[in-house]
């Protein structure tokens, strides 16, 4: 099963919230559409849920054009970020109205609703109502709720940005096996670049609109094509130097390291991460973030160096990468 | 397309019952209708118009609905905030109270104006024994010009008071608790707390309220009518019993249709002023 | 404490003090009737009911006919008025605004203005002396308020719901009657009752509409029964007539108390 998005557009009130979005989704893949707020991740994956309707472009699930049908027709299974569960119906009644409505039979509806209750280990919930789970409980309905509409392509609203950040990383590899492991292509909503990392096999990166770069976490991290994508993947932020000839150069804190033959600058400021220390530099061109070891510790004036291999080169004009 | 489709039923509805007797009425306006043309309609180009401005007592009876409107909604409006804080207040059966101050919305106008009829009456009301018996003298309210006017206002407020009792009950309710905690950690009084929280977060309420009821209390009739018949001396009279008199009982229906369409116009331009003026008192609140 | 003891007693008093007058009179002889407060000779009887529900046609004819008027009405106002709410509360478009300004207008028209002309249609559509007709004027003018209440009612529910709805499947008529209409059944019901009682009560229009005896509805007889003698009026039977009609209303009010109140706060009506 495949998704393909051809130059897909919104326009509203005279203005593109989207434009000239293209994509491919193979089966089994995950890609992320990460972006900061506003940047169009939501319209996107409501076009392609059939509740908005495309200006522009086409939407193939499975090879088959879907842009001009219904919701309903497309086959899609979608978690909502607030999960949308009914308030009014209990756990099971959650999951059976969609069925019924599908003319699923009975029997079929009990042996189907048993079957996912039991692996998403809601068994002991089937009569309580939403008001009554707590936000992992929720999210594990909405899920189930989505995996049984035997989609041919998976949604995902920012399903975890409803839960604390504990329940969050136990949640991943859950969500992983349940619905990421499966024959059909996901689309992944999100705005944490780390949380796109961990779940996707690939990343679209979305600003104002546009797509900015599409790619695997890894080559995203290692060859970001413009300053916006640079910044926006890996933590901590990645170190911007100074202009020089219409070039910028940009450094990540984790590639610099101490030596003495390198040039010199101040120790501001560390923060403790944990399995190693970030320090605040001020230097000659300007300040600097490096990430040491935890178990070093160091004195006020300090020499760092980094190689050459490491350095990213943007033209300052475009933003954009130089190969 | 389909928006349409799931109006348009309660637009016909409306249409045949709004839409239908509005444009009836502007038509049959122009036209003399009554036992003089053996009730056949002949276009008399305006000349209801031209009498309805030079009619004295279609005047004077504007200015007396417009007495009653006035005084009747504003005292309610008064009255009804008195009683929805207190209903908003804990104290035990609660409910029942709340259900039993909704009563007299409940019971039917007609019903009730013929009760307090009864209890108006001359010589033997309540009230009229209540004040022999302390002594006064015969006060004959409902034949009295300058108080029977005022009677017909508090049966009205009676009858009307608890829906917007209702109304302001309803929009308490949807005041947080902590907007008056924080103002009572600054040092607000009880009375602070009602003007500056209560009364500006109530007044999409108040609005809803107020121009409903003046609608319904300037098209004053059927209270009017069982209460006094428009007397004494005519000094009850509003301008809905005015039309109706007109068309039943002096059979004149095109000016019937003239007083009403007119009166139409007075009201709705009244309504708009006063809902515009709302709407300036509460842009000059926001910009402090 | 003391206080507002005081404030509820004396609201009580205000509230009932007609309706008790009603009940005192109707328990009083007609001799009685005129000399209240005294209590000496012939004071109390129970023949002004006895007189009332044993008059042709029975009284409860005339409840029954206000339940049926009360009902239709009812059932058509929500009919129609619930799916133009779901487009009113969902849309920004222009029709759905111009719709509400209509209806705000039409609410201004003052409605006892209106039934001279609606005469005229009865008779001309042949409507008249039949009780399922009179839920045509007494929807539309419901309609107003119902659609202002159940828009906001509308308006209050997530987006989300509705889609997600749309995503498992469910068509408009599915989504409205699985998943939209149970969340706004407090809205609903009080709109559901404050139309009941209106059609129950109104007078004008059920009194020009209807003239067959025994398809008049309550208020109507009970005016009857008031305008019965040309001499005066026969306020023992009338106030007995009252107080058995008031009673449905009484129920009414207090079985729903809860409803009407939280049903306006959820229709949150807003600006």
């Amino acid at each position: 099963m495949t998704l393909n998005v051809i130059n897909m557009g919104k326009c509203i009130n005279k203005k593109w919230i989207i434009r000239d979005i293209s994509f491919d989704v193979k089966d089994g893949e995950c890609l992320a559409i990460l972006g900061p707020s506003g940047c169009g991740k939501s319209t996107t994956l409501r076009l392609i849920a059939g509740l908005d309707k495309a200006n522009q472009g086409k939407i193939y699930i499975n090879g088959l054009d879907v842009t001009n049908l219904s919701p309903v027709d497309r086959q899609v299974g979608m978690v909502f970020q607030s999960y949308a569960l009914f308030p009014h119906l209990d756990v099971s009644s959650n999951l059976s109205l969609g069925l019924k409505i599908r003319g699923v039979s009975l029997e079929d509806q009990t042996k189907k609703i048993t079957s996912i209750l039991s692996i998403m280990q809601l068994d002991h919930l089937s009569d309580r109502l939403p008001s009554e789970l707590s936000g992992g409980q929720r999210q594990r309905v909405a899920l189930a709720r989505a995996l049984l509409r035997d989609a041919h392509v998976y949604l995902l609203d920012e399903p975890m940005s409803n839960l604390d950040a504990q329940l969050r990383e136990t949640l991943r590899p859950e969500l992983r096996k349940l619905v990421l492991n499966r024959e059909q292509p996901v689309l992944y909503v999100t705005h944490d670049q780390q949380e796109a990392m961990a779940m996707a096999d690939r990343i679209a990166i979305l600003k104002d609109g546009y797509i900015e770069q599409i790619g695997t976490p890894e080559e995203l991290y290692k060859k970001p094509g413009s300053i916006f994508v640079a910044n926006f993947i890996g933590r901590p932020q990645i170190n911007m130097l100074p202009i020089s000839n219409g070039v910028i150069k940009a450094i990540r804190p984790e590639h610099i390291y101490i030596d003495n033959q390198g040039f010199p600058c101040k120790l501001v400021h560390k923060e403790w991460l944990g399995i190693n220390q970030l320090f605040f530099l001020d230097t000659a061109i300007g300040p600097i973030r490096m990430i040491c070891e935890s178990s070093v510790s160091l004195p006020q004036e300090i020499n760092i160096s980094w190689d050459e291999k490491n350095v990213h080169e943007f033209n300052a004009n475009s933003g954009k990468r130089c190969i | 397309m389909i928006n349409y489709i799931l109006i348009l039923p309660a637009i016909i509805l409306i249409g045949i019952v709004f839409g239908y007797p509005i444009i009836r009425y502007f038509w049959l306006s122009f036209h003399a209708s009554s036992v003089l043309t053996n009730l056949d309609v002949i276009n008399n180009n305006g000349a209801n118009w031209l009498r309805v401005i030079g009619d004295g007592r279609f005047w004077q009876d504007t200015i007396q609905t417009f007495r009653f409107a006035s005084v009747s909604v504003s005292l309610e409006l008064i009255i009804a905030m008195a009683i929805a804080l207190l209903l908003n207040q804990k104290f035990r059966a609660r409910g029942v109270v709340r259900a039993l101050t909704l009563l007299p919305w409940a019971l039917p106008t007609t019903i009730m104006a013929l009760g307090w009829r009864w209890i108006f009456n001359t010589p033997y009301g309540p009230i009229e024994k209540i004040a022999l018996l302390m002594g006064f003298e015969s006060i004959n309210i409902l034949s009295n010009p300058n108080l029977a006017w005022m009677a017909t206002v508090i049966a009205d407020i009676w009858k009307t008071t608890p829906f917007i009792t209702l109304i302001l009950l309803a929009g308490l309710q949807t005041i947080p608790n902590d907007l008056y905690e924080a103002l009572k950690l600054e040092g607000g009084k009880s009375f602070d707390s009602f003007i500056r929280i209560t009364v500006p977060l109530l007044r999409p309420y108040l609005l809803i309220s107020v121009l409903f009821r003046l609608a319904q209390a300037f098209g004053v009739f059927d209270l009017i009518q069982v209460m006094t018949g428009g007397g004494p001396a005519g000094s009850t009279e509003s301008l809905g019993l005015y039309a109706y008199l007109n068309a039943m009982r002096f059979l004149d229906f095109g000016y019937s249709a003239t007083i009403i369409f007119f009166s139409f116009i007075i009201l709705s331009s009244f309504c708009l002023l006063s809902w515009f003026l709302i709407r300036k008192s509460k842009l000059i609140l926001s910009s402090k | 404490m003391k206080r507002q003891n005081i404030l509820i007693i004396i609201l009580l008093l205000w509230s009932l003090g007609p309706l008790l007058w009603q009940i005192y009179t109707s328990f009083s002889t007609t001799e009685s009737i005129i000399r209240p407060f005294e209590t000496e000779g012939n004071r109390w009887t129970i023949d002004h009911y006895i007189q009332v529900l044993n008059a042709d046609p029975p009284f409860w004819r005339y409840l029954f006919n206000s339940f049926i008027v009360g009902i239709t009405s009812t059932f058509l106002t929500l009919l129609l008025a619930i799916p133009a709410s779901y487009v009113i509360g969902n849309s920004n478009s222009k029709f759905a605004k111009s719709f509400k300004i209509l209806l705000l207008t039409a609410s201004l028209f003052p409605y006892v203005l209106l039934f001279l002309s609606l005469l005229e249609v009865a008779r001309d559509f042949g409507l008249g002396n039949n009780l399922f007709a009179l839920c045509i004027p007494y929807s539309a003018l419901s309609m107003p308020l119902a659609v202002l209440l159940l828009s906001a009612a509308f308006k209050d529910l997530p987006n989300d719901l509705e889609e997600a709805a749309r995503i498992e499947g469910l068509n408009l008529w599915q989504r409205l009657r699985y998943v939209l209409m149970p969340l706004i059944t407090p809205a609903i019901s009080s709109t559901a009752i404050i139309i009941f009682i209106f059609s129950w009560n109104e007078y004008p229009i059920a009194l020009t509409w209807i003239t067959k005896s025994n398809l008049i509805t309550l208020p109507v007889a009970i005016a009857r029964i008031a305008g019965s003698s040309i001499y005066s009026v026969p306020y023992g039977a009338y106030a007995a007539a009252t107080v058995l009609g008031a009673i449905p209303l009484i129920l009414i009010v207090l079985l729903f108390q809860r409803q009407i109140v939280s049903g306006l706060t959820q229709g949150a009506i807003k600006g």
